[in-house]
């Protein structure tokens, strides 16, 4: 499951779409949204999007060891818990990669995708 | 010795006779070639006026090739009018162009230049017919080029800017909206592209040629982001990034110029919010957002 914290309906039709596209393994993708935080929703993924980065060091504190990947979208957000987060960088989109959170998130990491990333300790 | 002299004077009467009348005979058929023009029998015309034009007495004359041109004239408006190749038509020119070397007079040089302005309005009016209804640019350019041509002969120091700047902006903007319907036709870019680059060579401010530019790029960079896959790799995606930021910001440069000069004209404010937007500049997406806002301008 993807969870999605905040408002995008953009970003939402998109995930819908590729839900509906894409499986992992042999299994369905499942997409919610919310537009606050909700620790029961047990998710593979949480997004959160700008409207709520304040709350990052919060969901990242209630996701820990969960195995739950933290995405987000806002200035500083792998500092404070986030493992990736989307920037701009010379009007490309980027995404910072902090593989101490992912770690304490309890996931696996390959070192292979830090190597396309703007690695963040 | 007189026998012989009358014999010799009666034989040079004679030869001077048959000059003479042939002359008249000449003069005869280009005053019949002339009236069977007016009756509107212009083929039977054509007959008498081709042997008037090669004939010595009459070839000189510049009345004998207005007249051809006019009678080729009304063979050409029958059936050749809309072809762009055409020999009545090349007759018609020639034999003008000829009746001017031959020093007119005032009526004849007249006649003569309203001939070839109406033919040249008619390359003119050729190249619209082959460009909108048949979308050939190749041709439709070629009967333009000819307008240009047969024009300037009939009104020399014409100038041409105005008239260019519209046919060019016609060619771009038929083949821009071919473009963005099916971005695909490269070939449908390119011409547009190359007209509209015509247009701005001559008026660098244009703004339809600028917004039509800018869209066009704008729109490619659009498909490019479309045709990625959800599986794409991130090496892939840098690419098509690193494309698509390029794209926009030559889409920007073109409708930047627009708004400086009218920054109310709607197409470019609307223009320069979406392609901030693909820049991912969120202050100036704001900032054109709000502009939309003020010039009530929907926005998706």
């Amino acid at each position: 499951m993807i969870y999605v914290v905040g408002k995008s309906e953009s970003l939402i039709t998109e995930l819908k779409t590729l839900a509906s596209k894409k499986k992992v393994g042999n299994q369905d993708i499942e997409i919610k949204n919310s537009f606050v935080f909700d620790p029961s929703v047990s998710a593979q993924i949480i997004y959160l999007l700008p409207d709520v980065s304040k709350s990052i060091a919060d969901v990242s504190a209630k996701s820990k060891a969960k195995s739950t990947l933290l995405v987000a979208e806002s200035p500083n957000a792998c500092k404070t818990g986030s493992s990736i987060n989307f920037v701009i960088v010379e009007n490309k989109l980027k995404f910072e990669y902090n593989k101490t959170n992912a770690v304490k998130s309890g996931l696996k990491t390959n070192d292979d995708f830090k190597a396309l990333a703007i690695n963040v300790e | 010795m007189s026998k012989w002299r009358n014999i010799f004077k009666t034989f040079t009467c004679s030869i001077i006779m048959l000059f003479v009348v042939n002359g008249f005979a000449q003069n005869d058929k280009l005053n019949r070639a002339q009236q069977l023009l007016q009756s509107k029998n212009a083929d039977q015309a054509r007959l008498a006026i081709d042997s008037v034009i090669v004939h010595s007495e009459t070839k000189g004359d510049f009345v004998s090739w207005t007249t051809r041109a006019y009678i080729y004239f009304e063979i050409y408006k029958r059936t050749d009018k809309l072809k762009l190749h055409s020999a009545l038509r090349d007759t018609i020119i020639s034999s003008l162009k000829i009746s001017n070397s031959l020093k007119p007079d005032e009526t004849f040089a007249t006649n003569n230049k309203k001939l070839l302005s109406n033919i040249a309005a008619g390359y003119f009016n050729l190249s619209k017919v082959l460009l909108m209804d048949s979308m050939n640019h190749k041709n439709s350019l070629t009967a333009y080029n000819k307008f240009k041509e047969n024009f300037a002969v009939a009104e020399p120091g014409t100038n041409f800017t105005a008239r260019d700047i519209e046919y060019y902006l016609a060619v771009g903007s038929l083949y821009s909206d071919v473009f963005n319907k099916d971005n695909k036709n490269t070939d449908a870019q390119n011409v547009a592209k190359l007209a509209l680059l015509k247009v701005l060579d001559i008026q660098p401010e244009n703004p339809s040629a600028n917004i039509n530019l800018g869209i066009m790029y704008y729109n490619q960079a659009v498909n490019l982001g479309k045709g990625l896959d959800y599986g794409a790799d991130f090496s892939q995606i840098d690419v098509v990034q690193e494309n698509i930021v390029k794209l926009a910001k030559q889409a920007e440069q073109f409708i930047i110029k627009v708004y400086k000069v009218d920054n109310k004209n709607v197409k470019a404010v609307e223009a320069l919010h979406s392609i901030y937007k693909m820049l991912n500049d969120k202050a100036k997406e704001e900032e054109f957002k709000k502009k939309c806002k003020e010039l009530n301008i929907k926005l998706d």
